[in-house]
């Protein structure tokens, strides 16, 4: 069996035992909306409790949840208004995903870019100012950063901030989107004042966010490289009078890119579940900031679970999707073993 | 239900984004309070157009106008809807709306309304008095078809103990049968959850299978006011946009958005590159800097709101007057304001706030003497103190300004005269049930007017009626038989004078009481773009964008 098959099928068990402990965690929850709702009436709250099967065993409430979820992509319906939580939980996952993925690229490609540099001239000043910069970004809280990103944008550039995905007037324009990816949607139709307008209140959103990974792939980069450039394998590549330019890109970074990779899919991953700061700061109806919001202060259950459900599935598959990568970059993986 | 007023909870983690405060405590406020207007200036030829967008800390939860509780979906159903009476601009007044004009028989029993002749809900039905009846009725009768499952309608509960029945006499008029006097009845008609909805609009999507109209309007809803509902976008935005054929007059402004913007820096900052313009509830910190910048305008009004220390008078040591007296004596109002308001809010002296007809202007609040106060706990017994528990919520309201500022200066007051408090932070909603339900000892809690009248704090916040566990809003569950008398008298009396005398005597026996120790009132403030006309700001509650309009 080819490692990328075996990969994939590996995801499924994973997945279930994730669902399996998110809803046990939910589940053991002390407390939750329906008391608040029916806290004058009990009779009122067992019946409702029975309508909505609650009194069943934990593993058949289980098993419902997961079919649900795996047939219909439904995540159960709120406690607070019997609504399914699915679709809102879905748009939060949208909006969440565009905000973490442009922050993971910009993150990648300065982080990448900063590291080669540092690797190739060690000590140098560049060098210097890219590790202080890496653990600026490691150690700098969002909060204060995105506060000080805004301000220096208003006050100092006139940049006209503002928050949440895209300008309210663009309302009508983005009536018939199907998916809630704005910016990828609005760059596929090509609808060029509402992709200027997503761009351009996912800037300073993204730009904050991105310093966590980007300081995660700067060190990673300039470690790995290093520990690449000192192999006999370069050291013969230059020898045998190959460019550097060449021995760096084509020998040394693609040894290097496997724990990169790893890195930044594990990065991506904490960005979709992590990015809660950075969405309040700047607004942004992203998933982090509903699971604590509509979830936790409302002890919505269903909420609670299915949108920690969403992003644990998501960090699989961006971690499958990475497994995936390696087969790509490093040849010894599609060997059987 | 005021609790539920303005905000929705804001993340714990934002608020310590806050970054450096605490201001020496004989620091004067950076505004001068007295010399804010409570509304921007009136455009003498209002420029018609422009899309008006108002940010505020969260979005709405629902629209249906009966079943709204929080401060954010009051303020758009306010300008979805119409009430029978409402009150003036940037006033407590009463003024004719949908009702044209009434007539109350001689024991004000039956109040009788004529409505507007021509006006029409926005689907194109006609705002008549069977509309008038549904839109009480479906809050009144639990088996009604224009409900839904989750359907609390506390508004009405709370406010309309007193309704016997309403009737259509005819087309244009309606009839409303009181079971006993009811003085705050007409401010009471005036609040939102007393909209007129359209009943078409109900019927629209015919009934589910059990029996319930199936359309679903809390999502889309259907009034006759100046704005008609367009889009929500959860989380983001609501549009709503001119009702041209509004009858008081259509509004300038072409469309009206409310937009969610959690953080007030955050908020304050996008006021300032102008994608918003205007906003609620900026941070009192801010305030110096919002006057000094020449794109925005400040305003504010006194506020109709008390935040109060509550302790609960049926628990030990509690249950003696002279320990609440001795924490009354304790208790540094000044220095509360200086530390978690900025300077900013006023001490209160009453639980009716001074800025609501019926205070009592005779009561002279207690200067802090913690001699005094150990003398009394000495009295009562506790002379070596004892220990309790303070809790507060976590949450941003305006009236509560920095809540966990408040409760350690109270701890640290108490400490003097030797009770030794351990506070703790419970999150909003669980606060609100844990002390209805009286298992607090002494709580920090805030109320603000939903109804102009006296009745609305002192009945609600102190009457032995509103001290049941599990739904109370007498938080100090506080059962004076003698307040509970003078507060029902005021209740069912119309006479003004009488109803203030009243209230006054019943204010004198809460001050010796003291069954919670009144803190602070807060002042309410807005900030609004330098080019925004005719924006005002309404006392008793929500935001009316009508006569809004952008100076070219």
């Amino acid at each position: 069996m080819s490692y990328a098959l075996r990969r994939i099928l590996v995801t499924f068990p994973l997945l279930l035992a994730v669902s399996l402990l998110v809803f046990a965690l939910a589940d053991a929850l002390p407390g939750d909306a329906a008391d608040w709702r029916f806290a004058k009436q009990p009779e009122a709250k067992e019946a409702w409790r029975k309508a909505r099967g609650l009194d069943d065993p934990f593993l058949v409430r289980w098993g419902r949840y997961v079919a649900g979820f795996a047939t219909r992509l439904d995540l159960d319906r709120s406690y607070q208004d019997d609504e399914p939580v699915g679709p809102e939980l879905f748009r939060k996952l949208a909006a969440t995903f565009e905000l973490a993925l442009c922050a993971m690229v910009l993150g990648v490609l300065v982080g990448l870019l900063v590291g080669i540099l540092s690797a190739v001239f060690p000590r140098s000043p560049l060098d210097y100012l890219g590790s202080v910069l890496a653990l600026g970004g490691i150690s700098v809280p969002i909060f204060w950063l995105g506060m000080v990103l805004i301000v220096v944008a208003v006050k100092v550039l006139g940049f006209p901030f503002s928050t949440n995905r895209y300008d309210p007037a663009l309302q009508e324009r983005v009536a018939d989107f199907r998916t809630h990816l704005y910016l990828l949607e609005s760059l596929v139709r090509f609808r060029l004042d509402v992709l200027a307008s997503c761009a351009r209140n996912l800037l300073l959103p993204s730009l904050a966010l991105s310093t966590i990974p980007m300081a995660v792939v700067t060190r990673m980069t300039r470690s790995a490289m290093l520990e690449e450039m000192g192999k006999d394998y370069a050291t013969t590549a230059r020898a045998k009078g190959l460019p550097a330019r060449r021995v760096i890109l084509k020998h040394v970074l693609r040894n290097a890119l496997i724990p990169i990779v790893t890195a930044t899919g594990l990065q991506f991953g904490q960005l979709m579940g992590g990015a809660v700061l950075t969405e309040t700061v700047f607004s942004w109806p992203g998933l982090g900031r509903y699971i604590v919001a509509s979830g936790v202060e409302a002890r919505d259950t269903p909420v609670i679970a299915g949108g920690i459900l969403l992003v644990a599935t998501t960090f699989i598959l961006v971690n499958l999707l990475v497994d995936l990568l390696y087969v790509l970059i490093d040849p010894r993986t599609r060997r059987a073993p | 239900m005021s609790r539920f007023l303005l905000p929705v909870p804001l993340l714990l983690l934002c608020l310590a984004c806050g970054g450096g405060k605490k201001p020496p405590a004989e620091a004067r406020p950076a505004v001068d309070i007295p010399k804010l207007l409570p509304q921007t200036p009136d455009d003498p030829e209002p420029k018609p157009g422009g899309i008006f967008i108002w940010g505020r800390s969260a979005d709405a939860t629902l629209l249906d106008p009966a079943d709204v509780t929080d401060g954010e979906s009051v303020m758009v159903v306010t300008n979805l809807f119409d009430t029978l009476v409402a009150f003036k601009r940037g006033s407590t007044e009463i003024e004719p709306s949908l009702a044209r004009e009434w007539t109350t028989s001689y024991d004000k029993l039956t109040w009788t309304f004529t409505l507007r002749e021509g006006v029409k809900f926005h689907d194109g039905s006609p705002v008549d008095a069977t509309a008038v009846v549904f839109s009480f009725e479906r809050q009144r009768d639990p088996a009604h078809p224009a409900r839904r499952p989750t359907s609390a309608f506390s508004y009405y509960q709370n406010n309309f103990k007193a309704l016997e029945k309403i009737e259509a006499v005819d087309e244009k008029t309606v009839r409303f049968t009181l079971k006993e006097p009811y003085a705050p009845f007409l401010p009471a008609l005036a609040l939102f959850n007393c909209s007129i909805v359209s009943p078409a609009a109900f019927a629209s999507e015919g009934k589910d299978a059990e029996g319930r109209y199936a359309y679903n309007f809390a999502q889309k809803p259907v009034g006759s006011g100046p704005f008609v509902f367009e889009r929500w976008e959860k989380d983001a935005h609501i549009t709503l946009r001119a009702n041209k054929e509004y009858w008081g007059g259509a509004p300038y402004i072409e469309k009206l958005m409310f937009k969610a913007v959690v953080d007030a820096q955050t908020r304050l900052k996008e006021l300032e590159s102008g994608s918003i313009h205007g906003m609620e509830n900026p941070e009192l910190r801010d305030l110096a800097l919002i006057q000094k910048n020449p794109d925005l305008r400040l305003i504010g009004s006194p506020g109709i709101n008390v935040c109060y220390l509550a302790m609960h008078t049926g628990k030990k040591p509690f249950n003696d007057a002279r320990v609440r007296q001795a924490i009354a004596f304790a208790i540094d109002k000044k220095r509360i304001i200086a530390t978690a308001y900025d300077n900013l809010a006023k001490p209160a002296v009453s639980m009716c706030p001074e800025t609501m007809v019926g205070f009592s202007k005779t009561l002279i609040d207690r200067t802090r003497d913690p001699k005094r106060a150990k003398r009394l706990l000495a009295e009562a017994g506790y002379a070596d103190g004892f220990r309790t528990t303070l809790w507060y919520p976590i949450v941003q309201r305006a009236y509560l300004g920095d809540p966990g500022t408040t409760a350690t200066q109270i701890q640290q007051d108490l400490k003097e005269i030797g009770i030794t408090v351990e506070i703790r932070n419970i999150d909003w909603s669980a606060i609100l049930k844990a002390t209805s339900a009286g298992e607090h000892e002494m709580c920090l809690m805030g109320w603000m007017a939903d109804i102009f009248d006296p009745d609305n704090f002192l009945y609600v916040l102190l009457d032995k009626d509103n001290a049941v566990e599990g739904v109370a809003n007498n938080l100090s569950f506080y059962k004076g038989e003698r307040v509970h008398e003078l507060l029902l008298g005021a209740q069912r009396s119309y006479d003004w004078r009488r109803r203030e005398s009243l209230y006054q005597e019943a204010q004198e026996i809460l001050h010796e009481e003291v069954p919670t120790v009144p803190l602070v009132t807060v002042p309410d403030f807005r900030v609004l773009r330098k080019d925004v006309r005719g924006y005002a700001i309404y006392p008793a509650g929500g935001e009316f964008f009508r006569l809004v309009s952008f100076a070219k």
